[in-house]
């Protein structure tokens, strides 16, 4: 059995299953997406190279500038609403001492249902007439006050992101509740000694010490929100009129609606480049980071 | 030594599992047909004839709880045909119909795998699967069976004569109204745009939606956007744009953008219209919300349904209003028969045979009489005896018939992009955002970029 593990077939043969799957279905998608761009092609007739051209389709299409924006706006929205939620409501459940389990499990709910429920409920929550957020707007305040949530222009994107607010915070907060909980209770006992208050704590103690979980949640934020694609695809399908597209949905609707697989290719191939990039700043940055309790 | 062996062993054996798991979805077909075709010698030496193992694969849409009769009628002839035909097996799949016609087909097809049978569209669809040489050509078996003067129209399936697909069902499009509504108000069936303008003011002051409208979906209000463009230009004009001859931003076009921005501008269409999906129009009109909605007479099974509640039998039908000074026929319609079946060009000598055998047991009188009164569908072979049918589908066929002429929805004629290009604009004017004229010179662009690549 021993030699089993001295051999080193071994751990190629653990090794092999997953790195092909990997390859078939990680690596040979990306590389093929970087040759199609270079073609004009519908997918099935044959392709037509174009060299550069797709790509400086790409740079002058308003639809994708808008729709960059968008990731951008997800990913802003994310950063600065989300995470100071999820640092809040972590403090708050890592000070309560009853039921701390149960708020632990609740707000991990929405964790656990699929997208694609929470996007059709928060659809059926927006319905301009039967919606329950309308309902109860005319409820409090005059009629006029209800809004057409999802098909406005500038309240769809929003609602969006409150909807995927809801869903996500969840999992974050259990990552940083986990953090605060494991800083050593001497290191809070001694400042309380020296008498800090609550505030001091937070922002002295807690909050430095649960910093390379924060940058987790940055990195997750940053590559989830600009690939997000299933929450926009079934709540608003990038509309209305593309004022809610991401790229992704709007990749997929070039490629796969107007058939243009060359250029839904091409703007694969920028999202891989965007986010590489992004991450990779990103890691490089926490890299500095280890935490000396 | 001996251990270490047999477990590299067996997790070689399990990675071949793994590996030929993921493989055999691919190629799965084309084995049948390879091991059948290397069968055949030895079967020519045996006068007996044993039953040949043939496997369809069978992609269906009919997975909606509101097409539950038309599922079960194709699972009853697909029963039918498999208990005639020994050995052989249909392996259903139902996915969504837009998963189906905008992503999953168009990807097989593609990869040139699509399944043995599939619903398929006539018209631009299929006129792209054609070109790649993907589907069956049926003119044969059409001609063997005996059935090709049976059916309504083959022309969304036919292509520089040939027929590549078969129709299970027609469709036109009109609008659907609430006879207590329209009773209610005293209020008369438009014949011409000035007055479906005027019952709309009336509806919408009574408190009523004049136009249910699902607007999420860029399909559905290119319906009503249309007729009303046909009204205007003529059912040539569509063709002239993607020639060339004509374009998006001339005087008749911008007047049927008008007229449509019209009904958005006076708010006839429902509110919120826009973040709505489709179901949710159907939905307006049976909750006696909303007093006419424009869709196709597929929905005429779901408006005699139970859903319909009270309004059962109040839900009536009538064709869109004449526009005067317009350029088009102004009693046509868009009807037709464009929702059909296609099958592979991959299939092999036994499974064409047993394609044919579905075909007859699919389409025939009995079938289609029994789909348009379980299911509403309007027929697409020409039936001979139409007792037992349904009050509201009598009045939808007496519309069609007092069509004078009738032709294709805009999509099968437009290419992709500029179909996609219409679909926002016409959300654009919903929403109030654009004007007429910015709406068509940007579809006019998409257009001449499209006409381009040709």
């Amino acid at each position: 059995m021993n030699k089993a593990l001295k051999n080193p077939f071994t751990y190629i043969a653990f090794i092999v299953p997953t790195l092909a799957l990997y390859a078939v279905f990680f690596v040979y998608p990306v590389i093929v997406s970087f040759y199609y761009g270079f073609f004009k092609w519908d997918g099935i007739t044959d392709k037509v190279f174009t060299g550069l051209d797709n790509f400086a389709r790409l740079w002058n299409d308003e639809v994708f500038r808008k729709a960059l924006a968008n990731n951008f706006y997800f990913m802003a929205f994310s950063l600065v609403v989300n995470i100071p939620l999820v640092f809040l409501l972590s403090i708050i459940i890592s000070k309560v001492g009853r039921m701390r389990d149960f708020y632990k499990s609740a707000v991990f709910v929405p964790v656990v249902i699929s997208t694609a429920t929470v996007a059709i409920l928060f659809g059926v929550l927006y319905n301009y007439d039967s919606g329950m957020i309308n309902q109860f707007i005319r409820l409090v305040a005059p009629d006029d006050w209800a809004r057409e949530w999802l098909s406005d222009p500038k309240l769809a994107m929003l609602s969006i992101l409150i909807a995927n607010a809801w869903q996500n915070i969840g999992f974050f907060i259990v990552l940083c509740l986990a953090a605060i909980l494991n800083i050593p209770k001497e290191i809070v006992e001694a400042a309380k000694i020296d008498g800090v208050n609550g505030w001091q704590e937070t922002w002295t103690i807690t909050l430095p010490l649960v910093r390379p979980i924060l940058f987790v949640m940055l990195l997750l934020t940053v590559s989830g929100t600009m690939k997000v694609l299933d929450i926009v695809q079934i709540m608003t399908n990038g509309g209305p009129f593309q004022s809610t597209e991401v790229m992704s949905t709007y990749m997929l609707k070039v490629g796969f609606r107007s058939m243009e697989l060359g250029y839904g290719s091409a703007i694969g191939v920028a999202m891989f480049i965007l986010i590489l990039v992004l991450t990779g700043m990103l890691q490089l940055m926490t890299r500095r980071e280890e935490v000396q309790y | 030594m001996k251990r270490s062996f047999t477990l590299i062993a067996a997790l070689m054996v399990s990675i071949l599992l793994v590996v030929s798991a993921c493989g055999s979805n691919n190629v799965e077909q084309p084995n049948n047909s390879g091991s059948e075709g290397t069968e055949k010698p030895a079967e020519t030496t045996t006068p007996v004839e044993e039953a040949k193992e043939v496997t369809l694969s069978l992609r269906h849409t009919q997975i909606k709880e509101t097409s539950k009769t038309r599922l079960k009628i194709l699972e009853d002839v697909v029963a039918k045909t498999e208990q005639e035909n020994e050995g052989l097996t249909f392996k259903l799949e139902g996915i969504d119909e837009i998963v189906n016609r905008d992503q999953k087909l168009k990807a097989e097809m593609a990869a040139g795998n699509p399944p043995d049978i599939f619903e398929v569209f006539g018209g631009a669809d299929l006129k792209l699967y054609v070109k790649a040489e993907r589907m069956l050509d049926l003119t044969l078996i059409l001609d063997e069976l005996g059935i090709k003067d049976k059916f309504a129209s083959l022309s969304e399936f036919t292509i520089d004569g040939k027929v590549y697909g078969l129709p299970f069902g027609g469709y036109s499009e009109a609008i659907f109204y609430n006879k207590k509504i329209f009773s209610e108000l005293g209020l008369e069936i438009p014949t011409t745009w000035e007055q479906l303008l005027d019952i709309s003011g009336k509806m919408k002051a009574a408190g009523y939606t004049p136009f249910g409208l699902a607007a999420k979906d860029a399909w559905v209000n290119g319906m009503l956007w249309n007729s009303i463009m046909e009204r205007h230009t003529g059912m040539d004009a569509m063709n002239k744009v993607v020639t060339g001859e004509a374009k998006w931003t001339d005087e008749n076009f911008i007047k049927g953008f008008t007229a449509y921005s019209e009904l958005a501008l006076k708010d006839y269409f429902t509110k919120g219209a826009l973040g709505l999906a489709y179901a949710d129009q159907g939905a307006q009109l049976l909750s006696g919300k909303a007093a006419m909605v424009f869709t196709g007479s597929w929905d005429a099974n779901r408006f005699t349904s139970d859903e319909a509640g009270d309004l059962k039998g109040q839900i009536g039908y009538f064709a869109f209003p004449s526009i005067a000074g317009g350029a088009g026929d102004q009693t046509s319609i868009n009807a037709s028969y464009s929702n059909g079946f296609g099958f592979s060009a991959n299939l092999s000598e036994d499974q064409i045979a047993a394609v044919k055998k579905f075909i007859a047991n699919f389409f025939n009188e009995d079938i289609q009489k029994r789909t348009l009164i379980e299911d509403k569908l309007l027929p697409s072979m020409k039936l001979s005896d139409l007792s037992g049918v349904d009050p509201l589908i009598s009045e939808v066929l007496t519309v069609m018939a007092n069509a004078s002429s009738s032709w294709p929805a805009f999509d099968s004629i437009t290419q992709p992009a500029v179909t996609a290009e219409i679909g926002v604009g016409i959300q654009e004017l919903i929403g109030k955002v654009s004007t007429p004229e910015k709406v068509a010179a940007k579809i006019q662009a998409a257009q001449e970029a499209a006409n381009s690549a040709q």
